[in-house]
């Protein structure tokens, strides 16, 4: 399972990459296969978790996803959004699972497969 | 239930991995237990920190990340990472097998995470076994069960990989929990880690097992 969660952390490993600061985010591709997986909702997880999330990001995955349920544009204050919101980001975090795809970086064009919801994040010696 | 009172966290169920399954993964064992007995103990201090990211280098079977998973829950986002493919097929089929969501990812150390100082609980049972370097390099290279064990000098190749981007790593309130073997001289790590200014690392938990004396290891950010 990839969930937007782990997309929104996940970047290229590539030296060239990292050391340019174009190694995210990575952009989803030939994505085969989304699941919606219940999970328990904890509005508090949501919320300290926010800090970590690059809403931007998040919000331009979702749309490439076909999704564009994320209608606020920026988000000041996490903690003055309405719950209706957080629902929605629970949802589009969490519950969104990409079984089978592929993520690309768009510098180096490493493409890394998802197999059965793993991602391969490993990249050969000549591309380190 | 009041905070300091002793709790007992139940093992994950492991009854899904079969014997093919260990014989491309490694099979928890003292060291692992000693890690999540170390755990345990600081069940009440782990609850209170509220960690929001849990990383593991190095899941293997998934039995550390899914004992973490039981302790907090949904509260946690978990990654857990392993160079070794079928390990990371194993980690997530025992998160499912104990009702929680981990996200296996087939990866080096940290090297794809956008995670600046932002680790509050970092797992590692690095492979310590001491060994020749080129066995060392040889494993890691093919990423099978061997990479596992072999810690090349000292068996301290990849900990101190780790131990080299620590401050990168940890979020403020952040800790690690790290195995070692007496071969890896904890003092020293510890020491070395006090040394920098930056960390407060202790010896946890010391016990026997066979012929190897284990030691968890904890290293907080100052």
């Amino acid at each position: 399972m990839v969930r937007l969660i782990t997309h929104n952390i996940l970047t290229c490993a590539a030296k060239a990459c990292v050391d340019s600061g174009k190694n995210y985010p990575l952009k989803f591709s030939n994505v085969q296969g989304i699941d919606i997986r219940e999970q328990e909702f904890n509005a508090d997880f949501i919320r300290n978790f926010f800090s970590k999330v690059d809403y931007g990001v998040l919000k331009e995955t979702l749309l490439s996803l076909g999704d564009d349920s994320l209608k606020v544009d920026s988000v000041e204050d996490i903690n003055t959004q309405p719950e209706e919101f957080i629902r929605l980001l629970h949802k589009v975090l969490l519950e969104m699972d990409i079984t089978q795809g592929e993520m690309v970086c768009t510098n180096c064009q490493h493409s890394y497969q998802i197999n059965e919801g793993i991602p391969n994040m490993l990249l050969g010696a000549h591309e380190i | 239930m009041s905070g300091g009172e002793k709790v007992s966290v139940p093992t994950p169920d492991l009854s899904h991995l079969k014997a093919a399954d260990y014989a491309r993964v490694y099979e928890p064992s003292e060291d692992t237990f000693a890690l999540l007995d170390a755990l345990e103990m600081d069940y009440w201090e782990i609850r209170t920190q509220q960690p929001r990211i849990c990383y593991e280098i190095g899941s293997g079977s998934g039995c550390v990340i899914a004992f973490v998973a039981s302790i907090l829950k949904s509260s946690c986002l978990y990654v857990a990472a392993d160079i070794n493919e079928h390990a990371s097929k194993c980690t997530q089929a025992t998160a499912t097998r104990n009702g929680y969501s981990v996200q296996a990812i087939n990866a080096n150390l940290m090297d794809c995470l956008r995670l600046e100082r932002s680790v509050d609980l970092l797992l590692f049972n690095p492979p310590y076994v001491p060994t020749e370097e080129e066995e060392y390099s040889q494993s890691q290279l093919t990423k099978q069960l061997s990479s596992a064990l072999s810690g090349g000098n000292l068996g301290m190749e990849l900990t101190e990989l780790v131990l080299s981007r620590l401050d990168t790593l940890l979020s403020p309130n952040g800790a690690l929990y790290l195995v070692a073997i007496r071969q890896n001289k904890p003092e020293e790590i510890c020491q070395r880690l006090n040394d920098t200014g930056n960390f407060t690392a202790s010896i946890l938990l010391k016990r026997r097992a066979g012929i190897e004396l284990l030691h968890i290891i904890k290293c907080s950010p100052h």
